[in-house]
C-alpha cells in the first residue's frame, strides 16, 4: 500500500544504501552490507554470533565509526535494562500449593478457589463488589459440597450410643508442612474440636464454638499456616 | 569495548553449556515426578521468566498467572520437550504463548505498574537523582514499544538469546526478529538522545 510506504535515506556514513519502510518491514534497495551488519550488532554485543557472522561484523567495524559508536550505545543500553525485584519464595509456595491441590483426587476446593480467584478477580476489578459476591456464593456452595462429601454418617445409631457425633461447622486446610503440635495448639487455644479428617483433600472438619466461630475464622485466615478456613453450615448465629 | 570483542568469551560459553546440560537433567527428573527437581528448575527460571513476562504483560496479576501456567506445563508435560532446542528456549516459548493468551484476555489499558520498582534501588545516593531520571526515560521509552519489540529487547540484552532462539520462542522468521530489534533500538536511541553515554 503506497500510503503506508515511505522512503528514507540516512547520511552516507550511517546508511550506505537506502531502504523502504513498508508496514514495518525493511526492504533493501541495494546490497547493503552496512545494514546487514547493523542488524547483527545487538548479538555481537551480547556475544551470541556464530563464527562466520562474528568475522563479518569485526571486519566491518574496523572501518565503520558509526557502527562502533552503535556498539558502545548498545553495550550500555543492554547493561542498563534494569533487573526486576522478584519474590521467589512466595512464588514457589504459591505454585507448590497449586500442584498439591491439583494432584489430589478431592482437589475440588483448592483448585476451585484458585479458579474463583482468577476468574472473579477480573470481574471484581471491573465491578467492585460483584466479583466478591459471586465468589462468596460459589465458596459457600463448594463448602456445602465438602460437608456432604465428608460428613456422611449412617442415619441410625447403635442402641448403646448416648449422644450423636459432634457436627462440624468449619472446614480448614493447613499448609502441608504444618506440624501436628502447631495444629493442636491452635485448636486448644480456641477450644476447637476435631470432627473429621483429614479428607482426601487434606482438609479437616472442625467444630468451633458457635458464638466465636467468625472470630476464630478471621484469626485463622490471617495465619500463614492456614490455606483455607471456611464455615460449612451457613452463617454464624 | 574494543571493536571485535563481544561480551561472551570461552568461559562464558562453557558456563552456558553447563547450565543447558543441567536443565536437561532437571527435566529428566521432573519427568520422573521429582518435585525437588521441579523446585530447582523453578528457582532457576522464576527471576528470568518474571522479568520476561513483566516486560510483555505489564500487569503483576497477569504475570503471576502466566508464569505459573508456564511452569505448570513444564511440570505436567516435560515429555513435550523434544530436545531440538535448549530447554530455556522451550520454556520461554511456552511463556511467550501464555503471555499472548493473557494479553488476549486483557481488556485494560497498558500501564507499567512495576515501573517505580524497576528503577534500581541500590544506586549511590549521590548519583541517585540523575540515574533515576535516566532510568525513568528508558522505561518510558520501552513502554512506547509494542510487547513484541520489548520481548526482543529483553531476550537479547537480558536473557542472552541469539536471534535464532528468539525466532523460535516467538514463532516468527529470523528476519522479523532483526527488524523488530532494529526498530526498537532506533526508537530507544531517539528517546535517549545521546544521554546514555554520559549516564554511565
Amino acid at each position: 500500500m503506497l500510503g503506508a510506504t515511505s522512503r528514507r535515506c540516512w547520511p552516507a556514513d550511517w546508511w550506505i544504501g537506502c531502504e523502504i519502510l513498508t508496514m514495518g518491514r525493511i526492504i533493501r534497495l541495494h546490497a547493503d552490507d552496512h545494514l546487514d551488519i547493523a542488524e547483527l550488532l545487538p548479538w555481537y554485543v551480547t556475544g551470541r554470533l556464530e563464527t562466520v557472522e562474528l568475522a563479518r561484523v569485526e571486519a566491518h567495524l574496523a572501518g565503520c565509526a558509526e557502527c562502533r559508536a552503535d556498539v558502545l550505545f548498545q553495550r550500555q543500553l543492554g547493561a542498563e535494562i534494569a533487573a526486576l525485584p522478584t519474590d521467589i519464595d512466595q512464588g514457589w509456595r504459591s505454585l507448590r500449593r497449586r500442584i498439591e491441590q491439583e494432584s489430589r483426587p478431592f482437589g475440588l476446593i483448592g483448585s476451585g478457589l484458585a479458579w474463583i480467584r482468577r476468574s472473579f478477580g477480573r470481574v471484581g476489578r471491573r465491578a467492585p463488589g460483584l466479583g466478591w459476591a459471586l465468589a462468596s456464593v460459589l465458596v459457600l456452595a463448594m463448602s456445602g459440597a465438602a460437608l456432604v462429601s465428608t460428613d456422611r454418617r449412617p442415619a441410625y445409631h447403635a442402641l448403646g450410643a448416648t449422644q450423636p457425633s459432634p457436627v462440624g461447622n468449619v472446614i480448614v486446610m493447613f499448609r502441608p508442612d504444618t506440624v501436628e503440635k502447631s495444629m493442636r495448639d491452635m485448636m486448644t487455644a480456641d477450644r476447637v474440636r476435631l470432627v473429621d479428617g483429614p479428607t482426601a483433600a487434606g482438609a479437616y472438619i472442625l467444630q468451633a464454638p458457635a458464638d466465636r466461630r467468625e472470630t476464630i475464622l478471621r484469626k485463622w485466615r490471617a495465619r500463614s499456616d492456614i490455606l483455607l478456613a471456611q464455615p460449612i453450615d451457613g452463617p454464624a448465629p | 569495548m574494543a571493536p571485535g570483542q563481544g561480551y561472551a568469551d570461552d568461559s562464558t560459553n562453557v558456563i552456558a553449556s553447563s547450565v543447558a546440560d543441567n536443565d536437561v537433567r532437571l527435566l529428566t527428573r521432573i519427568a520422573a515426578g521429582e518435585l525437588s527437581a521441579f523446585e530447582a528448575l523453578y528457582r532457576a527460571y522464576h527471576p528470568r521468566l518474571t522479568r520476561f513476562l513483566i516486560n510483555l504483560l505489564r500487569r503483576p496479576h497477569l504475570v503471576d498467572e502466566a508464569l505459573n501456567d508456564t511452569l505448570m506445563v513444564v511440570w505436567k508435560r516435560p515429555q513435550s520437550y523434544n530436545g531440538a532446542s535448549k530447554v530455556s528456549t522451550w520454556i520461554f516459548a511456552i511463556a511467550y504463548r501464555k503471555a499472548l493468551k493473557a494479553m488476549a484476555r486483557r481488556d485494560e489499558p497498558l500501564e507499567d505498574t512495576y515501573a517505580d520498582q524497576r528503577i534500581s534501588p541500590d544506586v549511590d545516593p549521590e548519583q541517585d537523582l540523575e540515574r533515576r531520571q535516566m532510568q525513568a526515560i528508558l522505561l518510558s521509552a520501552m513502554n512506547q514499544l509494542s510487547a513484541d519489540h520489548r520481548a526482543v529487547l529483553d531476550l537479547t540484552y537480558f536473557h542472552d538469546a541469539d536471534y535464532r532462539e528468539i525466532a523460535e520462542i516467538m514463532g516468527c522468521p529470523v528476519g522479523t526478529v532483526k527488524t523488530r530489534m532494529y526498530h526498537a533500538r532506533r526508537h530507544l536511541k531517539e528517546m535517549l538522545a545521546g544521554r546514555l553515554v554520559d549516564w554511565l
